[in-house]
Protein backbone atom coordinates (compact mmCIF):
# COMPACT_ATOMS: atom_id res chain seq x y z
CA UNK A 1 0.00 0.00 0.00
CA UNK A 2 2.60 2.33 0.86
CA UNK A 3 4.99 1.20 -2.36
CA UNK A 4 1.33 2.46 -4.20
CA UNK A 5 0.99 5.21 -2.71
CA UNK A 6 4.59 6.16 -3.42
CA UNK A 7 4.34 5.23 -6.81
CA UNK A 8 0.87 7.79 -7.49
CA UNK A 9 3.24 10.88 -5.55
CA UNK A 10 5.48 10.10 -7.92
CA UNK A 11 3.70 9.96 -10.66
CA UNK A 12 2.21 13.39 -9.54
CA UNK A 13 5.09 14.64 -8.42
CA UNK A 14 7.10 14.67 -11.82
CA UNK A 15 5.75 16.18 -14.08
CA UNK A 16 5.53 19.20 -11.61
CA UNK A 17 9.16 18.94 -10.53
CA UNK A 18 10.14 18.36 -14.41
CA UNK A 19 8.01 21.97 -15.13
CA UNK A 20 9.13 21.93 -18.45
CA UNK A 21 6.04 19.77 -19.78
CA UNK A 22 1.74 19.74 -19.34
CA UNK A 23 -0.04 18.45 -22.11
CA UNK A 24 -2.19 21.06 -24.01
CA UNK A 25 -6.09 19.82 -24.32
CA UNK A 26 -7.49 19.69 -27.37
CA UNK A 27 -10.63 19.13 -29.07
CA UNK A 28 -11.44 18.39 -32.92
CA UNK A 29 -14.54 18.28 -35.17
CA UNK A 30 -14.06 16.04 -38.38
CA UNK A 31 -16.70 15.17 -41.74
CA UNK A 32 -15.79 14.04 -45.03
CA UNK A 33 -16.72 11.80 -47.54
CA UNK A 34 -15.19 7.76 -48.09
CA UNK A 35 -15.32 5.78 -50.97
CA UNK A 36 -14.86 2.22 -50.48
CA UNK A 37 -13.72 0.49 -53.40
CA UNK A 38 -13.57 -3.31 -51.85
CA UNK A 39 -15.13 -5.87 -50.24
CA UNK A 40 -13.42 -9.55 -49.44
CA UNK A 41 -15.49 -11.85 -46.92
CA UNK A 42 -15.63 -15.24 -45.26
CA UNK A 43 -18.57 -17.22 -44.26
CA UNK A 44 -18.74 -20.76 -42.92
CA UNK A 45 -22.31 -21.70 -42.21
CA UNK A 46 -24.62 -24.67 -42.49
CA UNK A 47 -27.33 -24.15 -44.70
CA UNK A 48 -31.65 -24.84 -44.73
CA UNK A 49 -30.68 -28.01 -46.30
CA UNK A 50 -28.24 -29.48 -43.79
CA UNK A 51 -24.42 -29.31 -45.41
CA UNK A 52 -22.19 -26.73 -44.97
CA UNK A 53 -21.25 -23.68 -47.00
CA UNK A 54 -17.98 -22.28 -47.26
CA UNK A 55 -17.37 -19.19 -49.56
CA UNK A 56 -15.22 -16.11 -49.69
CA UNK A 57 -16.71 -13.81 -52.16
CA UNK A 58 -14.48 -10.84 -53.39
CA UNK A 59 -16.84 -7.86 -54.54
CA UNK A 60 -14.78 -5.09 -56.56
CA UNK A 61 -17.65 -2.48 -56.13
CA UNK A 62 -17.67 1.11 -55.13
CA UNK A 63 -19.97 2.86 -53.07
CA UNK A 64 -19.83 6.21 -51.34
CA UNK A 65 -20.57 7.09 -47.53
CA UNK A 66 -19.92 9.69 -45.43
CA UNK A 67 -18.17 10.11 -41.38
CA UNK A 68 -19.01 12.68 -38.89
CA UNK A 69 -16.70 12.74 -35.99
CA UNK A 70 -16.09 14.62 -32.19
CA UNK A 71 -12.94 14.17 -30.90
CA UNK A 72 -10.78 15.35 -27.38
CA UNK A 73 -7.29 14.51 -26.86
CA UNK A 74 -3.84 16.21 -25.39
CA UNK A 75 -0.75 17.52 -27.49
CA UNK A 76 2.14 15.65 -26.29
CA UNK A 77 5.19 18.15 -27.41
CA UNK A 78 5.30 20.18 -30.28
CA UNK A 79 4.81 17.46 -33.16
CA UNK A 80 2.67 14.79 -31.95
CA UNK A 81 -1.51 15.00 -30.86
CA UNK A 82 -2.96 12.00 -29.07
CA UNK A 83 -6.96 11.81 -29.40
CA UNK A 84 -10.14 9.89 -29.29
CA UNK A 85 -12.87 10.46 -31.86
CA UNK A 86 -16.06 8.65 -32.20
CA UNK A 87 -19.29 9.97 -34.24
CA UNK A 88 -20.86 7.77 -37.16
CA UNK A 89 -19.46 6.33 -40.14
CA UNK A 90 -20.83 4.84 -42.92
CA UNK A 91 -19.13 1.29 -44.00
CA UNK A 92 -21.23 0.14 -46.82
CA UNK A 93 -24.81 -0.26 -48.66
CA UNK A 94 -27.30 0.66 -45.50
CA UNK A 95 -24.39 -0.30 -42.79
CA UNK A 96 -23.36 2.70 -40.03
CA UNK A 97 -21.74 2.30 -37.14
CA UNK A 98 -20.26 4.01 -34.09
CA UNK A 99 -16.75 4.09 -34.37
CA UNK A 100 -14.62 4.74 -30.85
CA UNK A 101 -10.74 5.68 -32.19
CA UNK A 102 -7.71 6.23 -30.98
CA UNK A 103 -5.84 8.79 -33.34
CA UNK A 104 -2.47 9.49 -33.83
CA UNK A 105 -0.84 13.06 -35.59
CA UNK A 106 2.29 14.12 -36.23
CA UNK A 107 3.36 17.36 -37.66
CA UNK A 108 7.03 17.05 -39.03
CA UNK A 109 6.82 20.77 -38.79
CA UNK A 110 4.88 21.57 -35.12
CA UNK A 111 1.10 21.31 -34.64
CA UNK A 112 1.11 24.69 -34.59
CA UNK A 113 2.59 25.48 -37.73
CA UNK A 114 1.17 25.01 -41.73
CA UNK A 115 2.34 22.03 -43.23
CA UNK A 116 2.63 18.81 -43.65
CA UNK A 117 0.38 16.06 -41.49
CA UNK A 118 0.34 12.35 -40.60
CA UNK A 119 -1.56 10.71 -39.37
CA UNK A 120 -2.95 6.98 -38.14
CA UNK A 121 -5.43 5.32 -36.07
CA UNK A 122 -7.40 2.40 -34.82
CA UNK A 123 -10.23 1.30 -32.70
CA UNK A 124 -13.65 -0.45 -32.58
CA UNK A 125 -16.58 -0.20 -34.22
CA UNK A 126 -20.01 -0.26 -32.98
CA UNK A 127 -22.90 -1.27 -36.00
CA UNK A 128 -26.20 0.24 -35.50
CA UNK A 129 -27.83 -2.93 -37.29
CA UNK A 130 -27.62 -6.40 -37.16
CA UNK A 131 -25.37 -8.21 -36.60
CA UNK A 132 -24.14 -6.09 -34.03
CA UNK A 133 -20.89 -7.72 -33.16
CA UNK A 134 -18.16 -5.11 -32.67
CA UNK A 135 -15.88 -4.67 -35.22
CA UNK A 136 -12.84 -2.97 -36.15
CA UNK A 137 -11.69 0.08 -37.85
CA UNK A 138 -7.96 1.31 -38.79
CA UNK A 139 -6.71 3.92 -40.88
CA UNK A 140 -3.66 5.90 -41.97
CA UNK A 141 -3.19 8.80 -44.33
CA UNK A 142 -1.69 12.29 -44.17
CA UNK A 143 -2.53 15.86 -45.46
CA UNK A 144 -2.11 19.53 -44.89
CA UNK A 145 -2.87 21.65 -41.61
CA UNK A 146 -3.34 25.61 -41.67
CA UNK A 147 -2.96 27.43 -38.82
CA UNK A 148 -6.19 29.65 -37.74
CA UNK A 149 -4.67 31.27 -35.04
CA UNK A 150 -3.25 30.63 -31.83
CA UNK A 151 -5.72 28.02 -30.76
CA UNK A 152 -7.64 27.14 -33.86
CA UNK A 153 -6.56 24.30 -37.37
CA UNK A 154 -8.39 23.00 -39.86
CA UNK A 155 -6.63 19.55 -41.33
CA UNK A 156 -7.73 18.31 -44.94
CA UNK A 157 -6.44 14.78 -45.08
CA UNK A 158 -6.81 12.04 -47.53
CA UNK A 159 -6.15 8.47 -45.92
CA UNK A 160 -6.86 4.86 -46.18
CA UNK A 161 -9.36 3.11 -44.50
CA UNK A 162 -9.89 -0.46 -43.24
CA UNK A 163 -12.78 -1.64 -41.55
CA UNK A 164 -13.19 -5.66 -40.42
CA UNK A 165 -17.11 -6.50 -40.05
CA UNK A 166 -19.70 -8.90 -39.53
CA UNK A 167 -22.23 -9.67 -42.21
CA UNK A 168 -25.65 -10.44 -42.68
CA UNK A 169 -25.48 -14.33 -43.95
CA UNK A 170 -28.51 -14.93 -46.24
CA UNK A 171 -29.36 -18.84 -46.95
CA UNK A 172 -29.46 -19.49 -50.51
CA UNK A 173 -32.68 -21.52 -50.41
CA UNK A 174 -34.78 -19.65 -48.09
CA UNK A 175 -33.20 -16.06 -48.30
CA UNK A 176 -33.52 -15.50 -44.94
CA UNK A 177 -30.78 -14.50 -42.24
CA UNK A 178 -28.83 -17.55 -40.88
CA UNK A 179 -29.69 -17.90 -37.34
CA UNK A 180 -26.37 -17.24 -35.56
CA UNK A 181 -26.30 -20.94 -33.91
CA UNK A 182 -25.37 -22.24 -37.77
CA UNK A 183 -22.27 -20.08 -38.57
CA UNK A 184 -18.88 -21.02 -37.57
CA UNK A 185 -17.09 -17.84 -39.33
CA UNK A 186 -18.48 -14.24 -40.21
CA UNK A 187 -16.58 -11.74 -41.54
CA UNK A 188 -15.81 -9.02 -44.22
CA UNK A 189 -13.19 -6.45 -44.58
CA UNK A 190 -13.64 -2.97 -46.48
CA UNK A 191 -11.13 -1.15 -48.18
CA UNK A 192 -11.74 2.52 -48.59
CA UNK A 193 -9.87 5.65 -49.65
CA UNK A 194 -11.42 8.85 -46.86
CA UNK A 195 -10.97 12.59 -48.31
CA UNK A 196 -11.91 14.30 -44.65
CA UNK A 197 -11.78 18.12 -43.47
CA UNK A 198 -11.46 18.69 -39.17
CA UNK A 199 -11.64 21.59 -37.07
CA UNK A 200 -9.14 21.18 -34.30
CA UNK A 201 -9.46 24.31 -31.19
CA UNK B 1 -20.93 9.47 -64.95
CA UNK B 2 -22.84 12.07 -67.14
CA UNK B 3 -24.30 14.00 -64.08
CA UNK B 4 -21.09 14.18 -62.76
CA UNK B 5 -19.38 15.69 -65.50
CA UNK B 6 -22.23 18.61 -65.89
CA UNK B 7 -22.45 19.18 -62.64
CA UNK B 8 -18.27 19.60 -62.76
CA UNK B 9 -18.85 22.02 -65.75
CA UNK B 10 -21.61 24.22 -64.18
CA UNK B 11 -19.13 24.63 -61.06
CA UNK B 12 -16.00 24.92 -63.35
CA UNK B 13 -18.17 28.13 -65.70
CA UNK B 14 -19.63 29.74 -62.53
CA UNK B 15 -16.46 29.99 -61.00
CA UNK B 16 -14.09 31.47 -64.37
CA UNK B 17 -17.72 33.77 -64.55
CA UNK B 18 -17.52 35.05 -60.86
CA UNK B 19 -13.47 34.83 -60.66
CA UNK B 20 -13.49 37.43 -63.51
CA UNK B 21 -15.95 39.54 -61.97
CA UNK B 22 -13.82 40.49 -59.40
CA UNK B 23 -13.97 37.23 -56.54
CA UNK B 24 -11.86 38.50 -53.26
CA UNK B 25 -12.50 34.88 -51.73
CA UNK B 26 -13.22 31.38 -52.77
CA UNK B 27 -14.43 28.95 -50.33
CA UNK B 28 -15.90 25.43 -49.86
CA UNK B 29 -19.39 25.34 -48.57
CA UNK B 30 -19.83 22.74 -45.97
CA UNK B 31 -23.61 21.50 -44.30
CA UNK B 32 -25.93 19.12 -43.45
CA UNK B 33 -27.74 20.15 -46.62
CA UNK B 34 -24.73 19.30 -49.17
CA UNK B 35 -21.42 20.73 -50.17
CA UNK B 36 -20.09 23.29 -52.85
CA UNK B 37 -18.11 26.05 -53.69
CA UNK B 38 -18.64 29.84 -52.63
CA UNK B 39 -17.00 32.63 -54.56
CA UNK B 40 -17.30 36.06 -52.25
CA UNK B 41 -16.97 39.93 -53.82
CA UNK B 42 -16.59 43.00 -52.28
CA UNK B 43 -19.04 45.65 -53.05
CA UNK B 44 -18.01 48.66 -51.36
CA UNK B 45 -17.49 48.67 -47.22
CA UNK B 46 -19.26 46.10 -45.28
CA UNK B 47 -21.19 45.47 -48.25
CA UNK B 48 -20.55 41.99 -49.87
CA UNK B 49 -22.22 39.63 -52.79
CA UNK B 50 -21.71 35.64 -52.26
CA UNK B 51 -22.14 32.80 -54.71
CA UNK B 52 -22.54 29.16 -53.68
CA UNK B 53 -22.95 26.23 -55.75
CA UNK B 54 -23.60 23.61 -54.46
CA UNK B 55 -24.57 19.61 -54.40
CA UNK B 56 -27.89 19.00 -52.23
CA UNK B 57 -27.46 15.57 -50.56
CA UNK B 58 -31.00 15.50 -49.49
CA UNK B 59 -32.22 11.79 -49.84
CA UNK B 60 -28.86 10.42 -49.95
CA UNK B 61 -27.79 9.65 -46.09
CA UNK B 62 -30.91 8.07 -45.73
CA UNK B 63 -30.39 5.75 -48.95
CA UNK B 64 -33.61 7.77 -50.37
CA UNK B 65 -32.01 8.39 -53.68
CA UNK B 66 -28.04 7.93 -54.99
CA UNK B 67 -28.26 11.11 -57.46
CA UNK B 68 -27.30 14.21 -55.58
CA UNK B 69 -29.38 17.30 -56.74
CA UNK B 70 -27.33 20.89 -57.74
CA UNK B 71 -27.89 23.80 -56.37
CA UNK B 72 -27.24 27.78 -56.84
CA UNK B 73 -27.41 30.73 -54.43
CA UNK B 74 -26.50 34.42 -55.24
CA UNK B 75 -26.47 36.61 -51.76
CA UNK B 76 -25.55 40.61 -51.18
CA UNK B 77 -24.72 40.54 -47.48
CA UNK B 78 -24.36 43.65 -45.36
CA UNK B 79 -22.22 43.60 -42.23
CA UNK B 80 -24.01 44.85 -39.24
CA UNK B 81 -22.03 44.07 -36.38
CA UNK B 82 -18.59 43.89 -35.75
CA UNK B 83 -16.63 42.48 -32.66
CA UNK B 84 -12.81 42.78 -32.96
CA UNK B 85 -10.67 40.82 -30.30
CA UNK B 86 -6.64 40.25 -30.44
CA UNK B 87 -7.19 37.00 -32.08
CA UNK B 88 -10.00 36.81 -33.99
CA UNK B 89 -12.49 39.09 -35.60
CA UNK B 90 -16.21 38.45 -35.70
CA UNK B 91 -18.35 40.09 -37.95
CA UNK B 92 -22.40 39.59 -38.65
CA UNK B 93 -24.14 39.87 -41.96
CA UNK B 94 -27.42 39.30 -43.31
CA UNK B 95 -28.68 39.67 -46.36
CA UNK B 96 -31.19 38.79 -49.18
CA UNK B 97 -30.86 36.52 -51.94
CA UNK B 98 -31.91 34.36 -54.63
CA UNK B 99 -31.86 30.46 -55.29
CA UNK B 100 -32.51 28.27 -57.96
CA UNK B 101 -31.71 24.26 -58.47
CA UNK B 102 -32.80 21.02 -59.51
CA UNK B 103 -33.45 19.19 -56.29
CA UNK B 104 -35.44 16.77 -54.49
CA UNK B 105 -37.72 18.07 -52.03
CA UNK B 106 -39.25 16.99 -48.42
CA UNK B 107 -42.86 15.47 -49.49
CA UNK B 108 -45.13 15.67 -46.54
CA UNK B 109 -46.34 11.89 -46.01
CA UNK B 110 -50.13 11.40 -44.78
CA UNK B 111 -49.40 9.31 -41.87
CA UNK B 112 -47.17 6.78 -42.33
CA UNK B 113 -47.51 7.36 -46.06
CA UNK B 114 -44.91 5.23 -47.59
CA UNK B 115 -45.07 6.88 -51.42
CA UNK B 116 -44.28 9.78 -50.38
CA UNK B 117 -41.40 9.14 -48.06
CA UNK B 118 -39.22 7.17 -50.89
CA UNK B 119 -40.54 8.73 -54.25
CA UNK B 120 -38.26 10.14 -56.36
CA UNK B 121 -39.54 13.58 -56.91
CA UNK B 122 -36.16 15.59 -58.36
CA UNK B 123 -37.75 19.50 -59.79
CA UNK B 124 -36.55 22.94 -60.51
CA UNK B 125 -36.78 24.92 -56.98
CA UNK B 126 -36.71 28.70 -57.49
CA UNK B 127 -36.73 30.79 -54.20
CA UNK B 128 -36.13 34.29 -52.63
CA UNK B 129 -33.48 33.61 -49.85
CA UNK B 130 -32.86 35.14 -46.50
CA UNK B 131 -28.86 34.71 -44.85
CA UNK B 132 -27.68 35.80 -41.59
CA UNK B 133 -24.66 34.43 -40.41
CA UNK B 134 -20.41 35.36 -38.64
CA UNK B 135 -17.76 35.37 -40.32
CA UNK B 136 -14.65 34.89 -37.96
CA UNK B 137 -11.28 36.57 -39.58
CA UNK B 138 -8.32 35.47 -38.20
CA UNK B 139 -6.55 37.79 -39.50
CA UNK B 140 -4.46 35.21 -41.94
CA UNK B 141 -5.69 33.77 -45.85
CA UNK B 142 -8.15 31.52 -44.44
CA UNK B 143 -11.41 32.50 -42.38
CA UNK B 144 -14.75 30.76 -41.23
CA UNK B 145 -18.08 31.64 -41.72
CA UNK B 146 -20.84 30.26 -40.04
CA UNK B 147 -24.38 31.39 -41.44
CA UNK B 148 -28.23 29.75 -41.77
CA UNK B 149 -30.07 30.23 -45.04
CA UNK B 150 -33.72 30.21 -45.36
CA UNK B 151 -35.40 29.58 -48.84
CA UNK B 152 -38.88 30.74 -49.91
CA UNK B 153 -40.28 29.18 -52.63
CA UNK B 154 -41.59 26.63 -55.29
CA UNK B 155 -40.37 23.25 -56.55
CA UNK B 156 -41.69 22.08 -60.16
CA UNK B 157 -41.42 18.64 -60.51
CA UNK B 158 -43.28 15.42 -62.55
CA UNK B 159 -46.59 14.02 -61.42
CA UNK B 160 -44.88 11.78 -58.48
CA UNK B 161 -47.98 9.29 -59.35
CA UNK B 162 -46.74 8.72 -63.13
CA UNK B 163 -50.63 9.11 -64.60
CA UNK B 164 -50.13 12.13 -66.41
CA UNK B 165 -47.80 14.59 -67.67
CA UNK B 166 -48.76 17.57 -66.00
CA UNK B 167 -46.25 19.12 -63.43
CA UNK B 168 -46.79 19.21 -59.79
CA UNK B 169 -46.46 22.36 -58.00
CA UNK B 170 -45.84 23.15 -54.08
CA UNK B 171 -43.98 25.11 -51.91
CA UNK B 172 -40.36 23.79 -51.40
CA UNK B 173 -40.70 22.80 -47.99
CA UNK B 174 -36.83 22.08 -47.72
CA UNK B 175 -36.23 25.68 -48.12
CA UNK B 176 -37.87 26.29 -44.61
CA UNK B 177 -37.26 22.56 -42.36
CA UNK B 178 -33.15 23.25 -43.45
CA UNK B 179 -33.38 26.78 -42.32
CA UNK B 180 -31.71 25.90 -39.27
CA UNK B 181 -29.00 23.08 -40.88
CA UNK B 182 -25.49 24.96 -40.26
CA UNK B 183 -23.54 26.09 -43.24
CA UNK B 184 -19.39 26.19 -42.36
CA UNK B 185 -17.64 27.30 -45.48
CA UNK B 186 -14.03 28.02 -45.29
CA UNK B 187 -12.64 31.07 -46.82
CA UNK B 188 -9.05 31.66 -49.21
CA UNK B 189 -8.44 35.00 -49.82
CA UNK B 190 -7.34 35.30 -53.43
CA UNK B 191 -5.86 38.68 -53.20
Amino acid sequence: MRKLLLTISLALLLPQLAGAWTPRFSYGLEWGYTGTFLKTAQHNFICNEGYRIIENPTVLRYFSNGLVMAGAGADLGNNLNLSVYSGVQGIYSERLAIPLEMRVKWCPGGLHADGLLLMAGGGLSFPVKYPRETGFIAQAGGGYRIVLNRTMSVDLTARWNFTLDHENIIDPDTRRTVPRSLISSNTAEYQAVNLSIALNF
Amino acid sequence: MRHLLLKLLAFGLISALTVNAGAQEAGFYNSPKGFGAQLRMPVSDGVSHCATAMVDIYGIPTSRCSSPGLRFNFSRMYEFSRIETPEVVYSFHAGPGISAGYVRDHVKGRGFDLTSLISENPGFMLALSGDIGCRFDFGGRISLNLSFLADIGFHVRRDEAGNSRAANLSVYNNGLIQTFYPQLTFLYRLK
